[in-house]
């Protein structure tokens, strides 16, 4: 009978320090990151003064797939500029982005549309990215409050869950989930949600490579979650960094055939 | 026997007029009543099958479903192919013509060509510049563009007037359309504002574009598509036989083969113009209203022709009586008003028909203004109501009209049994 007792008190015993130590680990885990600091890093990484992107657009609409050549020059938050190279019926279409307010310029018409308001968040031409997610480039940290949200094991690395929630009632996703691998500081998926909480866009982001000392993704998948079985592959060609972008890549004067 | 009584009819004027008269007024009336609102109804769908549907509609599974967002990716290729197929399977009296259904946004430039205004906006391309197509009568662009001209150009576009105020077009300004193409990709072309149009109905007016079709087609890269494959039936053919004419379509669908150009997940269905924007409960209602409308006149004459007949009993007392005296049964005297009152609702019918014929044939070529009456009241429905001339109108009311008469001669010829041959000889000898 004593044995017996004895053993319960060493189980308990056991149970009680496994527990503790459990505890004392994910506190330690969870402690060493901190969520804004993670997801500055993020930014910091993704985001400099300057970008200059070639790349391709993907546009699979469930029936065929569309693609795009286009070069990108952004600047900041506020200015970027994009250039249509094919195909044909594209070629020369060109968008500028000038503070809040996008001119599309096609030369079949030979005008600048101004795009704005609501037709900002429109999809940009038949893709799964709307005109603003194609030509902003927000820094996530300065935008949006961050929290932990949980650990999550995603293709095959552990990642911590970033909520997102907007500073600015303005900003039309107003919050956001993202997968960030911790080690790399890089991200691994994104979840855009509109106010009502809606989820609206999917992002992944596949191969990241160097790119002068940045891990850059070598493509984004865009999924417009209202929209069934579409998606948009950003395959990323070539991209620079801070390199400096004469002035009048972001003038209206530009915009024409 | 008929021959003698039809005798006693015509020359015993007494007998025969009053009945007659509301006869042949009352059959007049519920004439011109279900045939006006029959026509009433019948304006109303043809005006939604006009503008919106057809009366039989040929469209892309994936389109119809989500038509809202005019998904000119789920158009129908193959357009001369369907054009045949559906010609060579629906009765010939069908009359098929293509259609597409854009949305895009209307960007109205300054004098720098930066936008001044824009909108977004509904259209519709039909064919408006081929010698052999119905297109322009069939919307009645003649009345209904109030400012301007039909298009006769293919970039030439019609726009509401209420758009046209709302963006502050003025005519031959040019506006540039910002949409979608068949593939998703970007459609971007300029069109030339040749007209404004007012069809009465305010949606129509605030949000719609009209152009013909190749222009859309070239603007939004559908080369050999389509969004819609409309059949229009002639005036005389009841929206009641939609529903087989569509039933035969569809019999007709499950031995088709897809056709060249045809993507995997493209598959047509048939829909009836009563099908789509809530018309089938508005046919409901007034069809009900018809019913209560027979019905009503049905009781009212009876009423009239059971009093007439009790006032013709009293003119006829004593030829009743004397009749019975002489010891004809009361059964087959009662036969002999009835055939009476069957004649009589037989003729009063005949100049019914005539009467209410004429006026609705009238009402139906010439119809009645009504104004901004009907326009306000949001439904699709021309200015002028007409009447249709229908067989139908004639049955439901020729039907009640002799019913009537007879009834009313049955009801009022139950007295004839109430009197006995004694009491009538002791009449007869006091009179």
């Amino acid at each position: 009978m004593k044995m017996k007792g004895r053993h319960k008190v060493i189980d308990f015993v056991v149970a009680i320090l496994l527990g503790i130590s459990f505890f004392s680990f994910s506190k330690a885990y969870a402690q060493e990151i901190d969520p804004w600091k993670l997801l500055k890093a993020v930014d910091d990484n993704l985001w400099s003064s300057t970008k200059i992107i070639s790349g391709r657009l993907s546009v699979d609409n469930g029936r065929r797939v569309r693609t795009m050549a286009v070069d990108t020059w952004m600047e900041g938050l506020e200015n970027s500029y994009s250039f249509y190279k094919s195909p044909a019926r594209e070629k020369g279409t060109q968008m500028l982005k000038i503070q809040k307010k996008l001119w599309l310029y096609t030369p079949r018409t030979d005008r600048k549309i101004l795009i704005a308001g609501h037709l900002l968040r429109q999809s940009m031409m038949g893709s799964d990215l709307s005109y603003e997610d194609m030509l902003e480039d927000r820094k996530m940290s300065r935008s949006y409050d961050v929290i932990l949200e949980k650990w999550e094991e995603f293709d095959g690395a552990r990642s911590a869950v970033l909520f997102l929630t907007a500073k600015d009632k303005e900003i039309t996703y107003q919050t956001r989930r993202v997968w960030v691998e911790p080690k790399e500081k890089i991200v691994l998926k994104e979840e855009r949600y509109a106010k009502s909480g809606k989820l609206l866009k999917r992002v992944t982001f596949e191969e990241y490579q160097d790119y002068s000392g940045r891990l850059f993704p070598k493509r984004m998948i865009f999924r417009d979650m209202l929209k069934t079985d579409t998606q948009t592959i950003y395959h990323f060609d070539e991209i620079q960094f801070d390199k400096p972008i004469p002035k009048k890549y972001f003038r209206q004067s530009i915009l024409k055939r | 026997m008929i021959r003698w009584i039809l005798k006693g009819v015509l020359r015993d004027k007494s007998r025969s007029l009053f009945p007659g008269i509301v006869v042949c007024l009352g059959v007049g009336l519920t004439i011109v009543m279900l045939g006006f609102m029959d026509g009433v109804l019948m304006d109303m769908v043809d005006m939604t099958a006009n503008l919106d549907t057809g009366h039989i509609r040929f469209v892309n599974k994936d389109f119809y479903k989500e038509e809202h967002m005019n998904p000119l990716d789920r158009s129908l290729p193959s357009q001369k192919e369907t054009l045949k197929w559906l010609q060579e399977n629906s009765p010939e009296q069908i009359e098929w013509v293509p259609r597409v259904r854009w949305g895009a946004v209307m960007d109205v430039p300054d004098e720098n060509g930066e936008t001044r205004a824009q909108k977004p906006v509904i259209g519709t391309a039909l064919d408006l510049l081929s010698d052999s197509s119905n297109e322009v009568e069939r919307l009645g662009l003649k009345k209904v563009i109030i400012e301007g001209r039909a298009p006769q150009k293919p970039k030439e576009i019609l726009v509401g007037y209420l758009a046209a105020r709302e963006l502050e077009l003025k005519i031959d300004e040019t506006v540039t359309l910002l949409g979608q193409s068949y593939d998703g990709g970007l459609a971007a072309d300029n069109y030339s504002v040749v007209g404004f149009v007012r069809f009465g109905v305010n949606a129509m007016d605030k949000r719609m574009a009209l152009m013909d079709i190749t222009g859309a087609q070239d603007s939004f890269y559908l080369e050999d598509m389509v969004t819609d494959w409309l059949g229009f039936l002639p005036r005389g053919v009841s929206y009641k036989n939609y529903g087989s004419i569509k039933s035969d379509l569809e019999k007709q669908l499950e031995t088709l083969k897809p056709l060249p150009g045809w993507a995997e997940d493209d598959w047509p269905i048939v829909k009836t113009v009563l099908e789509q924007r809530n018309l089938d409960t508005i046919v409901t209602t007034f069809e009900s209203v018809n019913a209560y409308v027979v019905t009503i006149f049905l009781i009212l004459m009876g009423i009239v022709l059971w009093n007439a007949g009790l006032l013709n009993g009293i003119y006829r007392y004593g030829e009743l009586g004397m009749r019975l005296a002489m010891g004809e049964s009361h059964g087959l005297l009662l036969k002999h008003l009835m055939m009476e009152a069957f004649l009589v609702g037989v003729i009063g019918s005949i100049f019914g028909c005539l009467l209410g014929g004429g006026f609705l044939y009238y009402f139906q070529e010439y119809g009645i203004d009504m104004g901004d009456k009907l326009a306000q009241t949001g439904l699709m429905l021309s200015d002028v109501s007409r009447a249709r001339v229908s067989v139908e109108a004639f049955v439901y009311a020729v039907i009640p009209g002799v019913l009537a008469n007879v009834l009313g001669t049955l009801v009022a010829g139950i007295g004839i049994f109430k009197r006995s041959e004694a009491e009538l000889f002791r009449e007869l000898e006091h009179g």
